[in-house]
């Protein structure tokens, strides 16, 4: 029988830039700032986990539990680095309830975070491109430039060719995350807007990833600095927290579940992994779909976004898109569907992107989002986090304590 | 902001450059009931320490300016009974020491540093 596990807090960076920040003072802010936030030193925590996935490739860094055990007061604890590409983050959660599921401790810090642009706060697009591709497997790399826009542009040709969607259906996605964002002082693009006809219009900065396929430049998520971090305890640990258990909310159902890295031969429209990992969610929160109002699901690109919008049931599979368009996933629509922003316009720092879901979820479930962006009877929320080319899935299901 | 009022628990002054120290000290003293006032060199400590009803100063021996030993002997000067702890990574015996009433070592559990604070407090010997 599993122990009832809560978020008891919740920090992240501004998504951006992080310019002269370096990764051990990362993973010391991620760690201090989530502590500060329930008024306790890191001290007071037994055990710890660190998702990234760009920190040999793009920092020259690794052992990144080694930093977290650097803050003062986390040296000879268990902590362990997580590794699942964009799903990173959402793992280093779920490796921190693993602990607290097996006894090692009551009170489990899990941090993300990743540091994709220089000092200056400048990326480099061609590195950037080479190294995530690393998150594909070897035969489906060759002659493509920018690996994952690419593969992502094919599921999205596929998505639109199989289910009949359009461009425009699409783009209704990262309109409105745009929209969201605006209101999230945290989000990266807060000051940037879009209209449906930019969205769609090649102009200026917005044209076609790769010849021949739909995929424009913003149906794409950020290249984003960032960090994020939340605090999980069971009862008992909030009890030596000190921490009421109506300020939490319960991770009541969590799952994991990873498909082949290959694309080809198998659906990635309806990723079998993602589908097992959500519904396993559900199940062990005894909750449905329809009992969800908030959610935040990875659209890494829009297309992911309309199938998040369907491994999250609700809807069916090729009507994800139209959910958008037809104005239910607005934040008094049916169901706040990234009410953040999501990694379209708060940002994708791919690390921390799985924590920062399950926080923004966790803030929305105690009223805590900016008064735009607050859903008004927030219920249960949903979230679902994915690495590679519909790939590794982590989903939860959060809930206000009874 | 400094204030000279008396607050209900004791005022501790934590000195140390190193910010995430800094930091996790404030979060350890104040979840122990402690208030407590963050400088970041010893110059700034100083002036705390002259503006504040301070009950207790915890430096660290390395700062940039000042080492935490000299800080602590100007300390004495300004208010020779508040006592002065200094922390260090170093693992010899600190030149001038003797003006400060206790010593930790970095890296010490917290239940070692908030029983070093609860004695100086109460006016007994730090060990």
């Amino acid at each position: 029988m599993n122990k009832p596990v809560y978020i008891a807090a919740y920090n992240q960076s501004k998504f951006g830039k992080l310019m002269e920040m370096t990764v051990p003072q990362i993973i010391a802010n991620a760690v201090t700032g989530v502590c500060e936030q329930v008024k306790a030193p890191p001290a007071s925590i037994d055990v710890g986990s660190v998702g990234s996935a760009c920190n040999f490739t793009l920092n020259k860094q690794g052992l990144l539990s080694g930093l977290v055990a650097t803050v003062p007061g986390m040296a000879a604890k268990p902590i362990e680095s997580c590794e699942n590409a964009c799903a990173s983050g959402g793992q280093a959660i779920l490796s921190v309830i693993y602990k607290l599921q097996s006894g090692v401790g009551d009170v489990g810090v899990a941090v993300g975070y990743e540091k994709m642009r220089d000092n200056e706060g400048k990326m480099d697009g061609k590195l950037i491109g080479e190294v995530l591709g690393y998150y594909s497997h070897p035969d489906e790399r060759a002659g493509k430039v920018f690996v994952f826009p690419h593969l992502f542009a094919e599921i999205m040709q596929c998505y639109m060719q199989v289910y009949g969607a359009s461009e425009g259906d699409l783009a209704q996605i990262a309109v409105n995350e745009y929209q969201n964002a605006k209101y999230n002082p945290l989000a990266q693009m807060n000051k940037v807007q879009i209209t449906l006809d930019q969205a769609l219009k090649i102009e200026g900065i917005n044209r076609y990833v790769v010849d021949g396929l739909p995929l424009k430049t913003y149906d794409c998520s950020q290249i984003t600095d960032g960090y994020a971090a939340v605090i999980v305890a069971t009862e008992e640990g909030l009890k030596k927290l000190g921490v009421a258990k109506a300020d939490c909310v319960e991770i009541a159902g969590y799952a994991q579940a990873t498909d082949p890295l290959q694309k080809e031969g198998r659906n990635t429209l309806v990723p079998t992994g993602a589908y097992t990992a959500m519904k396993k969610a559900y199940a062990m929160a005894g909750a449905k779909p329809d009992d969800v109002n908030v959610a935040e699901i990875h659209d890494c690109f829009t297309v992911a976004g309309a199938i998040g919008t369907e491994v999250i049931g609700k809807a069916a599979p090729g009507k994800g898109a139209r959910y958008w368009v037809d104005g239910k996933a607005a934040v008094d629509g049916e169901c706040a569907i990234n009410s953040s922003g999501g990694l379209i316009a708060k940002g994708h720092p791919v690390g921390a992107t799985g924590v920062s879901m399950i926080g923004w979820s966790f803030l929305q479930l105690k009223g805590k989002a900016p008064k735009e962006l607050q859903r008004k009877d927030p219920k249960l929320a949903a979230t679902f986090n994915i690495g590679g080319a519909m790939c590794a899935s982590v989903c939860t299901v959060l809930r206000n304590p009874a | 902001m400094a204030s000279s009022s008396k607050p209900q628990r004791p005022l501790l002054l934590c000195i140390d450059d190193d910010q995430v120290a800094l930091r996790v000290r404030k979060l350890l003293l104040n979840s122990a009931g402690y208030e407590v006032l963050s400088a970041s060199s010893g110059e700034a400590g100083l002036d705390m320490l002259a503006e504040n009803a301070v009950d207790l100063v915890i430096a660290d021996h390395f700062l940039d300016a000042k080492s935490g030993t000299e800080i602590a002997r100007e300390m004495k000067e300004l208010k020779p009974d508040v006592p002065v702890l200094i922390f260090s990574a170093a693992a010899e015996k600190l030149d001038g020491l003797e003006f400060a009433d206790g010593f930790v070592p970095k890296g010490e559990a917290p239940d070692e540093l908030l029983g070093v604070v609860a004695r100086l407090l109460k006016g007994q010997p730090a060990s």
